[in-house]
């Protein structure tokens, strides 16, 4: 079985719940002050991925990019040698959709071959909080995005565990087509 | 007073039963407790409050660490206060104290370093101590400093091979051979940190970090284009090991450079590059580093062979040189003593410059040349028969020299009556040359010790 590391980026604006997805379902060494500090903190997810007639060993280093605005300015050199990237939102706050296009944006530009995966996080709170309308447009704008990027569509619970392996799969699938 | 009894004083009492018992000074005594009590009431309340505290303070003093609790925060204060504004007179106060321990551990600390030394010196003979008398002779300092400044802890702990774009883990070596199952994360750390001074503070500079320090760890970092070296030490790095990542980081990104710049994840090619990265891990200040890169090594071994050569070249010049001016230089005349055959005893020696260099006493010989190829009687060669003087030694032992002066070696020592062909003499007649000595070489012999005498006469060739 092939052996591959791949440098994977977690993007997304100021607590979408990157770094819960990290912490709970990765291998993590790290204390998360470092996102504060430089902007970054480095993790690890393992898992075998079989994609078409290959099947791999696949470590992902994940990069937690800190998406407070200050360090908008230092997320370009991060960026750099990433194979693809997790794009995170907020369910319940429809406005983090809106930058994930730019961040979108910024790694292509990067790297044009990178593979991206959409992520609609904290679906644990709408189903605590009923069929809000705001949600569903959320929702369906996500979709939206996923499409015009050609990537897959996710919606996760860092909360419960839900779809989180899912999504990892299927990010690492592409990475390694 | 009004609630008092008035007392009966030695009478018994009528009922038969007996009386509380109150005698003058019993009644006083409590008359003189409420007096006490009207009159210091408030006091007495005070001091069983002090009596209380004192108590407590009794029994916090006896718990020292409720006492360390109390007294920290105000003796921190105090003490910040007294060094701030008396910091001189603190340090003088403290220097008994400190200074004992700081002295003692500086003092460990140098006769460690000198006995380190003091090993190095006593193999002065080894091919390293050699070698850093060399590479002292090479920079100018004395082999005793390089030998200090070799002596000074180094330790490389691991060696980091990471793609530089990605921050992804080629290979790792640790010189424990511990491989910690978390240094793919330390390599990806460590290029966020890279990214992060790169893009903070050297922005418009061609710089990059190149090094990490923590107390006495260091990380050295050197960088080709699509790879670079993170090497975490202890002490101080000596002299060429930067020089000999360079060449690591080089010879890498040389050979794999194509693999490099593509790169898809695959490590496992990488694993040819592990013994160069554990010969780094592997240099201590127990061994000698190479004080040259291979670079300079091989400029070196260049200019070392152009030497040669041009040694070479000078030689065969001077050579070919000496050659062409033998060829021109007038032939030295020398003599040959012909002797004329005559009846008489002794036969007058005919002394006849002839410029030859082979002093050959030769019989001259006249080919006759025969046109016809018939072969016809003719007049066959012949050898005019020169006879030559023989002589020998007086009676001394005689140096035999190379040439005609006593500044000339001496071939051998001859005794008393040695026989010699004379074959010519100096200018000066002072020194004569003989044959033979030994097997047949000639030689020069001073004319006061040889007593010339017999003839002899080669015989004539066939």
């Amino acid at each position: 079985m092939e052996t591959l590391s791949k440098k994977i980026c977690m993007l997304g604006d100021f607590a979408v719940g990157k770094t819960s997805l990290v912490r709970r379902f990765v291998y993590d060494t790290f204390d998360d002050r470092y996102l504060s500090t430089i902007g970054v903190k480095v993790s690890r997810k393992l898992l075998p991925v079989a994609s078409g007639d290959r099947v791999a060993d696949l470590t992902m280093i994940l990069w937690d990019l800190a998406g407070s605005e200050e360090f908008s300015q230092m997320r370009r050199a991060y960026l750099r040698g990433a194979a693809g990237a997790l794009l995170v939102y907020d369910l319940t706050r429809t406005e983090t959709l809106a930058s994930l296009g730019d961040y979108a944006d910024q790694l292509l530009q990067i790297n044009s071959n990178a593979a991206v995966v959409i992520v609609a996080n904290k679906s644990d709170l709408v189903a605590a909080g009923g069929n809000d309308n705001g949600i569903a447009v959320a929702t369906l704008d996500g979709r939206a995005l996923a499409g015009s990027l050609d990537a897959p569509f996710i919606t996760t619970s860092a909360l419960t565990g839900a779809n989180v392996e899912d999504a990892f799969r299927q990010l690492g699938q592409r990475v390694v087509s | 007073m009004s609630g008092m009894a008035e007392p009966n004083a030695g009478e018994p009492t009528t009922s038969g039963t007996p009386e509380p018992f109150h005698t003058p000074e019993h009644a006083s005594g409590e008359v003189f407790n409420e007096l006490r009590t009207l009159l210091l009431g408030e006091e007495q309340g005070a001091i069983g409050s002090l009596r209380v505290d004192v108590d407590d303070l009794r029994d916090t003093l006896g718990d020292q660490d409720a006492m360390s609790a109390i007294i920290a925060p105000s003796l921190d204060d105090a003490l910040r206060n007294a060094i701030d504004q008396n910091k001189e007179e603190m340090v003088e106060a403290l220097y008994p104290i400190i200074g004992s321990t700081v002295v003692r551990a500086v003092t460990e600390a140098v006769q460690d370093l000198a006995r380190t030394v003091d090993s190095r010196v006593r193999t002065s003979f080894s091919p390293g101590a050699v070698w850093r008398r060399m590479r002292a002779q090479a920079s100018g300092v004395s082999s005793s400093e390089l030998a200090l400044r070799d002596a000074l802890p180094f330790d490389v702990e691991e060696v980091f091979l990471i793609h530089r774009e990605t921050g992804l883990l080629l290979r790792h070596v640790s010189a424990s051979g511990n491989a910690a199952s978390d240094r793919d994360l330390v390599s990806g750390m460590l290029t966020a940190i890279r990214d992060f001074a790169s893009d903070a503070f050297g922005r418009g500079e061609q710089g990059q970090l190149d090094s990490i320090e923590y107390g006495g760890r260091r990380i050295l970092i050197e960088a080709a284009q699509h790879v670079y070296l993170a090497v975490v030490m202890d002490g101080v790095e000596p002299a060429g090991f930067r020089a000999a990542m360079r060449d690591v980081v080089i010879d890498v990104e040389n050979h794999y450079r194509l693999f490099l710049r593509d790169y898809n994840g695959d490590a496992s090619p990488f694993v040819s590059v592990e013994p160069m990265l554990a010969g780094l891990a592997a240099l201590s200040n127990t061994q000698a580093i190479p004080g040259l890169s291979s670079g300079q090594k091989r400029v070196l071994a260049g200019a070392g062979a152009m030497l040669i050569v041009c040694s070479l070249l000078a030689c065969l010049a001077g050579w070919l040189l000496i050659q062409r001016l033998d060829r021109r230089s007038p032939q030295i005349p020398t003599f040959i003593i012909v002797v004329a055959p005559t009846s008489t005893l002794l036969p007058t020696a005919t002394l006849t410059p002839t410029p030859t260099s082979t002093p050959t006493p030769t019989a001259t010989t006249t080919p006759t040349a025969t046109p016809t190829a018939t072969p016809t009687a003719s007049p066959t060669p012949t050898v005019t028969p020169t006879p030559t003087r023989g002589g020998f030694v007086d009676n001394v032992r005689l140096n035999v020299r190379t040439g005609p002066g006593l500044d000339f070696p001496i071939i051998l020592t001859v005794a008393p009556d040695y026989p010699f062909t004379i074959l010519g003499a100096s200018d000066d007649s002072g020194w004569l040359n003989v044959c033979c000595v030994e097997d047949g070489t000639t030689g020069w012999v001073s004319s006061l010790y040889v007593l010339v005498g017999e003839t002899t006469t080669p015989t004539p060739a066939p």
